[in-house]
């Protein structure tokens, strides 16, 4: 009775069935692998502030609150320590204002972040106590890569921690205007200066003195784009798909007590894939032993003026370079396609807190 | 003369219709060998473990020619099924024997208990197996939001429970969650190694409960599909809320048309509180049941009883609804923050303590549909589904109305995610499927 129902046709049918579950099974099988993964981590070091904030404050520490600003570093913060995190610019936490740049972001996960963190520093009475001293407030140097303004609220305390100081609430809203007037005009210079003293590196005398490493790019000396300085080097490059080329200025300089960099940039680059800005701080005239930071922020490539200040502990290094004898500094532009790129600088500068 | 031609005729159409369907199956037998070996060399390839060989590289082959309609196959799955949405309710009819589904349970057709539980342990077998799958393969937590949610069951295990229903929108899936962590005893990190494996299991077991309510010999295939379908997978990754909802919208469904079909006090009882625990876990969910039963039992012949019976079933979990609203309007945030209060952020305001916020609106965004491009399987066998199965009776007039609506949904921004992984593609393949192993 069975085996007559049982047909060729039939017997097809269910062999296609099974090599369709197969099938089925498999893109799934794929699918796991290439997108059930980790959410993107932060940096080893990064992990280990976390790891160190658990280890010395302990899990779910409701004295404590700790600063991120990016999605990321949000949600593992979360499950790394527990408690409260904040997402946002720790002077607006200080301040206990609404960051609005965050609240109406355009990315969902931003906003959701931002709401939700405050979320529950609201609800656990947090904002209203921000100041009291209730609460010790701890920003990962490494998650969160303050900038020279931010620098000025916050004070180190091991392990890559930093801390925020104590400030009296006209201190904290100066600070925040300041932090705010720089992100407006890009400039961390200018609104930064009130808290740095600043030492330029070289007059425009020793500007003619820079010099290109390849024939593919030329520098010279031009006129100023900022009042800082009166003069200010102009390179065109025309770079080779992953290649980097370099502009020198050598000299003698003691940066051992230093601990900011900066210069002002104006540049071009007419390229839709990833291109950075290198900065080489050396102290062997063959480049065997230098400090550098990669500088990826693609905004600084929109023509339009900035004012970057750089923290030197910032810099990553190669060999063994000594800051009190910095005889070579090079700005470098990378780009893993063929790229010209046209940038200006202008009053390479350091700065100590004051 | 002319008896030779209808002899001839005859003897073509026979030819046609069996060998033309035999060679059909055999073409698309060989496309199917030649994907699973072509995927699987992919696959060991990704491993570590490439295939070498003289003629090994002609099924890679082959995978990366199919692979090239890929990208355009979520656009292509939304205008075809949309098409046979549209087609279903305005087609011509077909010949009785395709409208295989019956308006009430399927009596007719018994299988044998032995295979229906075999399928569904093969699938269970499935489901648990590519959820653990990644696990194993990775040492940190998966996704984002697992990232989230451990914080969430931790902040539970210092505050109590009671926070969950205070400060969230979805306090029956937390106060669940927590439940099982506690009672397995396992650290938050371990238990959401676990958890998903156990949402996996559940929505397999949820899928095929609801289908054997309907239709008996499909609700095996239903769920190998559903084990194996992207919507189980995207969410398993950490999309905990949306699992557990996923599992309460089956079983739901299925308790409906069982009570459909014999209305007893028990089972009215029973799909009130699955409703309500809808509600209390996803409220996104348990507003489209509504939706889909509603309109479903708005569209039956005897439809004012059938209606009046169906708000009767509502009332109570709107009931509470409302009770949390007005438990928000009175406790505003930071007192209360939870089901009542942030109802309106799925319509994109937040309160906060600036006050309200509204930082979204809708736009139309086809982003989320390319989900439907990682299993090309699925729509396929949906089309089929859907092109067997027109929305003469209860069921598949459910099922047609929860596809349209969540087809819609998925072109909408702020709910496109949720949407498309709703879209009942598993259960619509499973009933094709169930149809092309029909074929005599």
């Amino acid at each position: 009775m069975i085996a007559s129902r049982i047909t060729t046709t039939h017997l097809l049918a269910l062999g296609v069935a099974v090599m369709v579950i197969i099938v089925s099974a498999e893109f799934s099988a794929e699918f796991q692998v290439n997108f059930a993964v980790p959410h993107p981590q932060p940096s080893q070091s990064g992990l280990s502030e976390l790891m160190s904030i658990r280890d010395h404050f302990g899990y779910d520490n409701q004295h404590i609150i700790i600063v991120v600003r990016d999605p990321s570093s949000y949600l593992w913060a979360l499950a790394y320590d527990g408690g409260l995190v904040y997402f946002g610019n720790v002077l607006y936490l200080l301040a206990n204002q609404t960051e609005y740049s965050l609240l109406n972001n355009p990315d969902p996960q931003i906003r959701s972040d931002y709401i939700g963190s405050w979320q529950r520093l609201w609800v656990y009475g947090v904002l209203q106590r921000i100041n009291s001293g209730t609460y010790q407030i701890i920003v990962p140097s490494d998650l969160y890569k303050p900038d020279v303004l931010e620098m000025q609220s916050l004070v180190a305390i091991g392990q890559g921690l930093l801390q925020t100081r104590a400030m009296d609430s006209v201190n904290i809203s100066r600070l925040l205007e300041a932090w705010n007037l720089a992100k407006a005009t890009n400039d961390f210079i200018g609104p930064s200066s009130p808290y740095l003293k600043i030492y330029p590196l070289a007059d425009c005398g020793a500007y003619s003195s820079w010099a290109s490493t390849t024939s593919a790019t030329s520098v010279r000396l031009a006129q100023n784009f900022t009042n800082a300085s009166a003069c200010s080097v102009h390179i065109t490059t025309q770079e080779p798909k992953g290649a980097t080329t370099y502009v020198t200025l050598n000299g003698t300089w003691n940066l051992a007590t230093i601990a900011y960099f900066g210069f002002y940039f104006k540049g071009k680059a007419n390229s839709t894939s990833l291109h950075l800005l290198n900065i080489l701080l050396s102290s062997a005239a063959d480049y065997s032993s230098y400090y550098y930071y990669e500088a990826g922020d693609e905004s600084l490539w929109g023509g339009s003026v900035n004012g970057v200040v750089l923290e030197l502990s910032q810099f990553q290094t190669k060999g063994f370079p000594d800051l009190s004898s910095i005889s070579s500094i090079r700005f470098g532009t990378y780009s893993i396609d063929n790229t010209s790129f046209d940038y200006s600088l202008q009053y390479l500068m350091t700065a100590t807190e004051r | 003369m002319g008896r030779a031609l209808i002899r001839s005729s005859q003897i073509s159409r026979a030819l046609r219709s069996v060998y033309t369907r035999r060679l059909l199956l055999l073409l698309v037998a060989a496309a199917l060998g030649l994907e699973i070996i072509g995927v699987a060399e992919g696959f060991a390839a990704s491993l570590g473990h490439p295939v070498s060989g003289t003629y090994v590289t002609i099924p890679s082959q082959f995978v990366e020619v199919a692979s090239v309609a890929f990208p355009i196959l979520p656009y292509l799955s939304l205008v075809m099924l949309a098409g046979a949405l549209v087609f279903g309710v305005i087609g011509p009819a077909r010949s009785k024997s395709a409208e295989t589904v019956p308006e009430s349970v399927q009596r007719e057709e018994t299988p044998t208990k032995l295979r229906e539980y075999l399928l569904l342990a093969i699938a269970v077998g499935i489901a648990a197996f590519l959820v653990w799958l990644p696990r194993y393969l990775q040492s940190l937590p998966i996704g984002g939001d697992t990232l989230f949610y451990i914080s969430v069951i931790d902040t539970m295990n210092r505050e109590g429970p009671v926070w969950a229903v205070l400060y969230t929108d979805k306090p029956f899936f937390y106060l669940t969650v927590y439940g099982m962590q506690h009672l397995s005893q396992l650290s938050t990190l371990d238990f959401f190694e676990v958890l998903p494996i156990i949402l996996a299991i559940g929505t397999t077991i949820s899928a095929w409960f609801f289908v054997d309510s309907f239709y008996k010999t499909a609700a095996g295939y239903t769920a190998l599909l559903t084990a194996t379908s992207t919507s189980l997978m995207r969410t398993s990754i950490d999309l905990y809320a949306s699992f557990f909802a996923t599992i309460l919208l089956f079983l739901t469904l299925g308790i409906y048309l069982r009570y459909r079909d014999s209305a007893r006090v028990r089972l009215i009882l029973l799909v009130q509180a699955m409703l309500l625990l809808s509600l209390v876990s996803y409220w996104f969910v348990w507003g489209l049941l509504l939706v889909v039963l509603g309109v479903a039992e708005a569209m039956s012949k005897d439809r004012t009883k059938r209606i009046r019976s169906f708000l009767m079933i509502a009332l109570p979990s709107m009931g509470v609804l409302g009770l949390f609203v007005a438990f928000a309007l009175t406790h505003p945030p930071p007192s209360y923050w939870g089901l009542g209060s942030s109802f309106a952020l799925y319509l994109g305001k937040a309160v906060t303590p600036a006050g309200t916020v509204t930082y979204s609106s809708a736009t139309v965004d086809l982003t989320d549909l390319g989900l439907l491009q990682y299993n090309p399987v699925l729509p396929i066998l949906a089309l089929v589904g859907l092109y067997f199965h027109r929305p003469k009776n209860f069921p598949v007039r459910t099922l047609y109305i929860w596809s349209s609506v969540m087809l819609a949904f998925s072109l909408v921004s702020t709910t496109g995610l949720h949407a498309a992984l709703l879209i009942p593609l598993p259960v619509l393949g499973g009933l094709g499927l169930r149809r092309i192993v029909e074929m005599r």
